[in-house]
Order: structure tokens, then C-alpha cells, then sequence
């Protein structure tokens, strides 16, 4: 199968995304089931057996994580797939935004792994969506929910935040976001199950 | 009247240990007897109050509850650790639980007072650690120790978060007397 056989953003209807971009709330977000045909499934969980990875535990998040750049070739091709021409296209004429590439790592949380609320916005790196896509997997995961949070400002500091949405990480589904400091979210606590994901960033 | 279990050999070797430090820090265990802790914490259940701001952190806060004899208890073991005196800027209690945490963000640097912390929980509480940080780096951990104090001499760098408490807690909880301590201007007391 080639490259072009990962997703077909020619069957988006463009224009109905775009405008579901623009109402989404408490910031621009959509949910992409069914991302990827079965075959480009199974290719991608079983990247994962030949991926290493790690536990990483920091001030905001515990999981575990492969390399920052893919070293197996599913997730290579899967980031080929998601940085086609077609693809960065489809996603400027949804979102506003003109990208070129993309970054991708895989993660697996088990239970008690978090990811705590931040926004991914850093005006020095430049990312301009995130996006994270969620394998299916053999076991019932419990938690491992896209969280996204309203703020409300007084000048420019925060003075309170609500949990706004909740995103199942359902198998096969992709979530993609904007990147802003108003773009506050976190990865609900897994208690059950390990939630397999591939995660990363859109630049321009 | 509260009097701390701090004897004149843990003082000393928590003195010792506090002042050898490149950035001063101690933890001395077993300071408060289990019985006060359980009365304080009976005390403070009527007014805690929720502080979550989710890019700072989420805990709980009394800050109706006064106690100046323990306070008092408290400054003297501080000062007896650090070997100089002290006068109290500010206090509070806070309770964390399952889903808990305190974030760099919700302690912005700058803040130079001197931090004590002292554990009033029932029993540890699983992954429970104050991580005190500067420039990024972890240079002081405070673990979930019933009856411990620990004392933190911070720096303009220094700032402090806490590990979010994951469901592996169950319904345990942890408790700390959070106070804030300015040194004064005077020497050390002596005999202290």
C-alpha cells in the first residue's frame, strides 16, 4: 500500500469542518473518528512492539514515551502520512493556519499516568495545532481522557478555569486542537488499562 | 499548650544537616505526637475550601483555623534548627487527595521567606512529595511523613510544587501546616 493509503482528506467535507472549527468551544478543536483504514491500524500498534520507550515523570506529567523522533517504521509512516501535501493542505482550509510538518511521538499511560493542565503554546518553538490519536488496543481503558478547560481572564492572568470537555480516547479517533496560551488542557488520569497514543505537534 | 517532640540531639543534628546545605534545608520526622494531629485535623474539617485553578493546582485550603500556641511551638523549633530567630509572615493549612497537585505556577519565584511544612496526615500518603526546585532542578524533596517538619530556606530562584496524587491514595489524605518565616534582623538566640 502507498503512503497515500493513511488518511483521504479527500473525502473531508471541508467546509462543514472549518465552520465546526470555528464554533468549537472553549477553544478550536475537532474529533476525527475512524481516522485511519484497518490495515494502517495494525501497522501502527504494532510499531509499537519495535518502538522503544520510557518512563518520564516530571512536574506535570508521568507516562511512558518513545524517542522524540519515531525509530520504527509504522510511526515513520504514519508521520509521512499526517505531513502529505494533501493532508497540510486540508488542515490550512479547515483551521486558518499554513503548516509544513509535523512531529510525532507515541505514548502509552498506564494506570496512575497523567498528563496535568498546560497549554502547549511557546511562542520560541512555534507549534500551531496539536493533535493526538488514539490505537486500539486489548484492554478496557478507563481515564486517558483530552480534557479542555475555559479560562477567564482579569487583564492577563487567569483567575479561574472550568473542565469544558472531555474526549474519549476512543479507538481510531484523532483529536486535533489549536495551540494558544488560552489552549489549556490536560490527560485525565488512566486508572485502568494502557492507553496507547500518538501524540505531536503541526508546525508552519 | 503544644510543645513539639524535638530533642537536643534531633535539634542538633537537624541544625547540622540545615546549615551544611548550599541551599538550607532540613526534615526532621516524628515532631508531632499522632494524637495532636488528629485533634487539629478534627479541628480543621469544618473549613477547608477548595483553591483550583487547573494550570496551578488543585487542594484544599483552611485558613480559618487559628492556632498560636502551635505556631509559637513551631517558630521556636524552626529556630532551633536554623539557629536563627524568626518572626512569623504568614500561615495556612491545606489538604490534598486523590487528584491533588500544586504546580511551579502557584508558587511564583521571588518569594524569599523561609517555608516550614508540617505533616499532620494520619498515615503517608502514597507518592505525596513536595519537590522544592531551582532553575528547573530538584534539590530538596519533602516525602508523606505523619509528624514530620521540614524547614526550607528559599532562595529568589526557589520555587516548590507537589506531586499529583493519583487514585492509587484510595481516600487517604494528606494534611501540612504551610508557614512562612522572615528572619530577624537580630543573631541567632543563644542557647537555642
Amino acid at each position: 500500500m502507498s503512503r497515500a493509503d493513511w488518511l483521504s482528506p479527500s473525502s473531508w467535507d471541508l467546509a462543514a469542518l472549518r465552520q465546526r472549527w470555528q464554533e468549537a468551544r472553549p477553544f478550536p478543536h475537532l474529533v476525527f473518528d475512524g481516522l485511519l483504514p484497518a490495515e494502517r491500524e495494525a501497522e501502527l500498534l504494532a510499531a509499537f512492539d519495535d518502538e522503544p520507550c520510557e518512563l518520564l515523570r516530571d512536574e506535570i506529567f508521568e507516562f511512558m514515551a518513545s524517542p522524540k523522533r519515531p525509530t520504527s517504521a509504522g510511526l515513520r509512516a504514519f508521520q509521512e502520512g499526517l505531513q502529505r501535501p494533501a493532508v497540510l493542505e486540508a488542515l490550512q482550509a479547515i483551521t486558518g493556519k499554513a503548516l509544513r510538518r509535523v512531529e510525532i511521538r507515541g505514548y502509552a499511560y498506564h494506570p496512575g499516568h497523567y498528563l496535568l493542565p498546560h497549554s502547549d503554546h511557546q511562542a520560541e518553538i512555534g507549534r500551531a495545532l496539536a493533535f493526538a490519536y488514539y490505537l486500539r488496543t486489548p484492554w478496557r481503558v478507563v481515564g486517558g481522557e483530552l480534557e479542555l478547560f475555559s479560562c477567564a481572564y482579569e487583564g492577563r492572568e487567569i483567575v479561574a478555569t472550568r473542565p469544558e470537555v472531555k474526549i474519549a480516547p476512543l479507538p481510531n479517533r484523532l483529536s486535533l486542537f489549536d495551540v494558544g496560551d488560552d489552549s489549556l488542557h490536560q490527560v485525565c488520569e488512566v486508572t485502568e488499562g494502557i492507553r496507547l497514543s500518538v501524540s505531536g505537534w503541526f508546525y508552519p | 499548650m503544644f510543645s513539639l517532640q524535638l530533642s537536643t540531639e534531633a535539634r542538633a543534628a537537624a541544625r547540622v544537616s540545615f546549615q551544611a546545605q548550599a541551599r538550607p534545608a532540613a526534615l526532621v520526622p516524628g515532631v508531632v505526637p499522632a494524637a495532636w494531629a488528629a485533634q487539629l485535623r478534627s479541628r480543621l474539617e469544618e473549613g477547608w475550601r477548595a483553591s483550583w485553578l487547573a494550570h496551578r493546582g488543585r487542594y484544599e485550603v483552611n485558613e480559618s483555623l487559628q492556632a498560636p500556641a502551635l505556631l509559637d511551638a513551631l517558630q521556636e523549633a524552626c529556630e532551633a534548627i536554623s539557629g536563627v530567630a524568626l518572626v512569623l509572615r504568614a500561615h495556612r493549612w491545606v489538604r490534598f487527595r486523590r487528584g491533588s497537585y500544586a504546580l511551579l505556577r502557584d508558587d511564583p519565584p521571588g518569594n524569599t521567606a523561609w517555608e516550614a511544612q508540617l505533616d499532620l496526615s494520619e498515615r503517608p500518603v502514597p507518592g505525596a512529595e513536595v519537590c522544592y526546585s531551582a532553575g528547573r532542578q530538584v534539590y530538596f524533596v519533602v516525602p508523606p511523613a505523619p509528624g514530620a517538619l521540614s524547614l526550607v530556606a528559599r532562595g529568589a530562584d526557589t520555587q516548590r510544587f507537589a506531586r499529583y496524587l493519583t487514585h492509587a491514595v484510595g481516600e487517604a489524605s494528606l494534611v501540612r501546616l504551610q508557614a512562612w518565616w522572615v528572619p530577624h534582623a537580630l543573631a541567632a538566640r543563644p542557647g537555642a
